[in-house]
């Protein structure tokens, strides 16, 4: 009798490790193709010691570089952006941070507020796929989750992507037991140039008034910077489309007003940034490629530093023997790729 | 205890070939090409019969129905082109500006197709008659009751067409053909 209980013990954790094994296989490893999937999940392995966090769509892992904020004002800095990263997800990301360190300031990128419904599953799939489970994934998966999705599709990946059976390729198989960096904390390079040409029409909307679902993870956002004692600044990052309407800008001013905090509209003062919407942008205009991203972070850099108290760490000798190894690196991989 | 393996093997494969709910490629979402169109609720609204007369543009002899293929070679050179890259997703979104009209269209892999035919300015008209700067009264007398009122924008379902119509003061301002779904 007991031989047996064995018995099934042994084929039950067999068929576990089969499954578990499946899953690892199935699942999109996002470390050469579509490598945006990967990008929240390289924060664990360098999560805490920094001052700033940014959180926000690409329009924040695009322009923004740490190793220049730090180049530029000895600034401690980290992106939690992803791509599409929805108002609500960008709450729970940031509250999963809050788990892993306090900072001085959160960044947040405010273009998500013109989305209130989700856009696409894929999207969501790269943010929430590879967060490590906590009680913000389970957040995030339900708050995102759309009805003719099942959590248990994200508990169990095999059930998302089974039919990906006959898609395996070699990156399945080459990064099954482990990742590589892809990020400069959580910076995503890219140094292509397309110029911003003619933009499509700036077209009339039928509402400009932001969701009531966006204000009240805005709101939450704002209150859990309030509760853990971080500083919350709101951004617009100086992407030139999609359009950044009046009546969003409008919105975004009055909510910082009638809440003290501060709000930047980066579009305004790319002039004395220095960008150069011909070679600053490799997708025209919608991100800064490395250049413009260099010239952003360097501008944000000193601002950060002036007007929001931000340490400079460049005479910390941890920090710096840190950060300086770091940025030898980060421009070899430049020098490198250029 | 072969037999137990067999049997959780087999449980395996069912897991892998067989799914409990809608398989996510065949799941329709609006899609944001450029900006996201807000998609009609229809259970909401008080919808009369809709004429079963399919929503189509016609431009320079072709008729362009959102949802269908594209091919810009049937129409004259574009202004110009933009093209809009995912965040991340493979593919790309074209912009094609003919100067009074921009269709927007999507790469699914297999080809282009039309997401948005957005009419610029009123030196179009729609099959129908309407242009831009016609009354809402004019819009209702060309195109029915049955639409959905989202409080100064008209739309108009019909399969998987959406006409969107937006007033500024009893007037239209803007037609845009949308491939949209509708939930009921």
């Amino acid at each position: 009798m007991k031989r047996n209980v064995w018995k099934v013990v042994a084929v039950i954790l067999v068929f576990c490790l089969i499954f578990a094994l499946a899953n690892r296989l199935l699942q999109p490893k996002y470390m050469e193709t579509l490598v945006e999937g990967a990008m929240l999940s390289q924060y664990y392995d360098e999560a805490g010691g920094h001052d700033v966090i940014f959180i926000g769509d690409c329009e924040v892992y695009a322009n923004f570089t740490p190793m220049e904020l730090y180049r530029q004002a000895g600034i401690t800095a980290y992106v939690r952006g992803s791509s599409q990263q929805l108002i609500w997800q960008s709450y729970y990301v940031l509250k999963e941070t809050f788990r892993y360190e306090t900072p001085k300031a959160v960044v947040l990128n405010v273009n998500a507020m013109r989305y209130d419904t989700p856009v696409s599953e894929e999207f969501h799939r790269l943010t929430i796929d590879q967060m490590r489970w906590s009680q913000e994934k389970v957040g995030i998966i339900q708050s995102s989750m759309t009805e003719e999705e099942s959590f248990w599709s994200y508990v169990f990946p095999i059930l998302r992507y089974h039919a990906r059976f006959d898609e395996l390729t070699g990156e399945d198989f080459r990064w099954f037991f482990r990742e590589q960096d892809i990020t400069w904390n959580g910076h995503l390079i890219n140094q292509s140039v397309k110029p911003v040409g003619d933009l499509p029409a700036m077209r009339d909307l039928p509402s400009y008034a932001f969701g009531d679902i966006c204000y009240e993870y805005l709101d939450k956002i704002r209150l859990l910077c309030e509760e853990k004692g971080t500083e919350l600044i709101l951004i617009k990052a100086p992407s030139v489309y999609p359009y950044w309407y009046d009546a969003y800008d409008a919105q975004m001013e009055n909510y910082a007003q009638k809440h003290g905090v501060t709000f930047y509209n980066l579009l305004d003062h790319a002039e004395e940034m220095g960008i150069d919407y011909q070679t600053d942008t490799y997708d025209a205009g919608l991100h800064l490629n490395l250049a413009g991203a260099t010239k952003l972070s360097r501008w944000f850099a000193d601002l950060l530093a002036e007007n929001h108290n931000i340490p400079d760490h460049r005479q910390d000798p941890e920090v710096s023997a840190e950060y300086n190894a770091m940025l030898t690196a980060y421009d070899e991989a430049v020098k490198g790729a250029s | 205890m072969k037999r137990y393996l067999v049997l959780l093997l087999a449980l395996l494969s069912a897991l892998l070939c067989a799914c409990t709910h809608t398989d996510v490629d065949t799941i329709e979402f609006t899609r944001a090409a450029t900006e996201p169109a807000e998609v009609p609720n229809t259970t909401e609204a008080t919808l009369e019969a809709a004429v079963e007369t399919p929503l189509v543009f016609l431009y320079e002899g072709v008729e362009l129905i959102p949802g269908q293929p594209f091919d810009p070679s049937l129409l004259p050179e574009p202004q110009s082109t933009f093209t809009v890259p995912s965040c991340a997703l493979e593919g790309t979104d074209n912009v094609y500006s003919y100067g009074n009209l921009e269709i927007t269209a999507f790469n699914d892999g297999t080809g282009e197709f039309i997401y948005s035919v957005y009419l610029l300015d009123d030196s179009l008209f729609t099959p129908e008659g309407l242009k831009i700067g016609h009354t809402q009264a004019q819009v209702i007398a060309l195109y029915g009751n049955a639409f959905q009122d989202n409080g100064g924008e008209y739309l108009y379902t019909r399969g998987d067409v959406i006409l969107s119509l937006l007033f500024q003061d009893g007037t239209v301002t803007a037609i845009e053909y949308l491939l949209g779904t509708v939930n009921v």
